[in-house]
């Protein structure tokens, strides 16, 4: 190697920031780097929280679902005694009167064919409800219809099917109404 | 990891502070140039990485802080008056010892070069790099990079011999205030000329 070449080599390598100088670039270097991060980091927490919101809003939700199919099951099982008896809703409206809501029965041919027997109050999912108990004229199988007003900030119901302690339980929404059917197909006659 | 990545910047900015220094001549500068291409770069890609990219960096910045303030001679300037005033350099490199080699001599010698010259010899000789590397880092033609390393090598050998021998034509004094000068922010020890070359790469 040339010795000039050499000794511009040493030269430079000689040449270093003093020690104070690379403190004060690296620490600026990093608070613009938390700088930077920080809209990321708020972002990716308002996420993980938004994340976390929904996930235990969904978990609720099927919780709540879950309640609900299971204390519809175990109504109709129960044999409870009737409130009041009556061959057509708006007669069993009458007979109801601390419902706070009017009863209309879910949209279907099936509650034409079906005789109301009567009904009671009840409770789905916390909420004073109206369980409607019909008979099926031919078969004789009872069919249990449970009707109460939406709540105001429950999330919108799809409809939902379960076998419940052998009962089939069918939760849906209709018109700001949680109704809920339940039958016992095998057992026709109580 | 921390500690890893925190010596690989020191190291970076080492090479970027070398590479400024031999840009500008002095330490404050080098160090103000260094700082900004850093922070500008770590703001622009969260991270400096590449030794290229920092070079690239500085030696805009060099360009465009100087060109405010400077007349820009570039490299197409670069004439044959060089060869000629520095012909005679060859006969006295048998003069060059390595003992007259001292840090001051060679940053007195340095001083005396024009940015260019002592911005390619450090590519060259300091980083390794080669004439065709060096050309595409600056923009600048094989042939003229070439050409520029060997004056520039051949001129500093003159200056060099020049401090060694006590040449009174050029005088010490001179040269030191050269440096002074320089380490005081003037950017070239004779008229404020930067010379540069002719387009920015990068």
């Amino acid at each position: 190697m040339d010795p000039i070449d050499r000794k511009l080599a040493e030269f430079y390598q000689q040449r270093t920031l003093n020690s104070a100088r690379l403190e004060s670039i690296l620490a600026e270097s990093r608070r613009q780097r938390q700088r930077h991060k920080l809209p990321m980091y708020a972002a990716a927490a308002a996420l993980a929280m938004m994340l976390v919101t929904v996930l235990h809003q969904h978990a609720l939700s099927n919780q709540q679902v879950d309640y609900a199919l299971r204390e519809a099951a175990l109504n109709h099982l129960n044999k409870l005694k009737l409130d009041a008896t009556a061959s057509s809703v708006s007669a069993l409206q009458s007979e109801l009167p601390e419902l706070p809501f009017d009863m209309v029965l879910p949209e279907g041919q099936l509650y034409e064919e079906l005789a109301l027997i009567g009904g009671r109050y009840c409770t789905i999912g916390g909420n004073l409800a109206a369980h409607l108990k019909f008979s099926h004229p031919q078969s004789g199988e009872l069919f249990s219809l449970f009707m109460t007003p939406k709540a105001g900030t429950t999330k919108s119901l799809h409809s939902e099917a379960e076998q419940v302690e052998g009962v089939e339980v069918r939760l849906w929404q209709e018109n700001n109404v949680v109704y809920a059917m339940a039958r016992r197909p095998e057992i026709h006659h109580e | 990891m921390f500690k890893r990545r925190k010596t690989a910047d020191i190291d970076l900015l080492n090479a970027g502070f070398r590479y400024a220094y031999s840009l500008s001549g002095n330490q404050q500068d080098a160090e103000d140039l260094v700082h900004d291409a850093w922070i500008r770069l770590d703001r622009r890609y969260g991270r400096v990485s590449e030794k290229p990219l920092l070079f690239r960096t500085i030696r805009n910045l060099y360009i465009d802080q100087y060109r405010r303030r400077q007349v820009i001679h570039f490299v197409d300037d670069y004439d044959t008056e060089h060869d000629a005033t520095y012909s005679d350099a060859q006969s006295h490199e048998s003069a060059i010892e390595l003992r007259y080699l001292d840090a001051e001599a060679l940053q007195l010698s340095l001083n005396r070069l024009r940015d260019v010259e002592r911005e390619y010899l450090f590519l060259a000789v300091v980083e390794g790099y080669t004439a065709d590397e060096i050309g595409q880092m600056t923009g600048t033609a094989r042939g003229t990079v070439l050409s520029i390393l060997h004056r520039s090598k051949r001129k500093l050998r003159r200056l060099l011999t020049e401090e060694s021998d006590g040449d009174d034509s050029q005088p010490r004094d001179g040269g030191r205030a050269t440096v002074e000068a320089a380490d005081n922010g003037s950017v070239n020890s004779d008229d404020n000329v930067v010379e540069l070359l002719p387009g920015r790469a990068g």
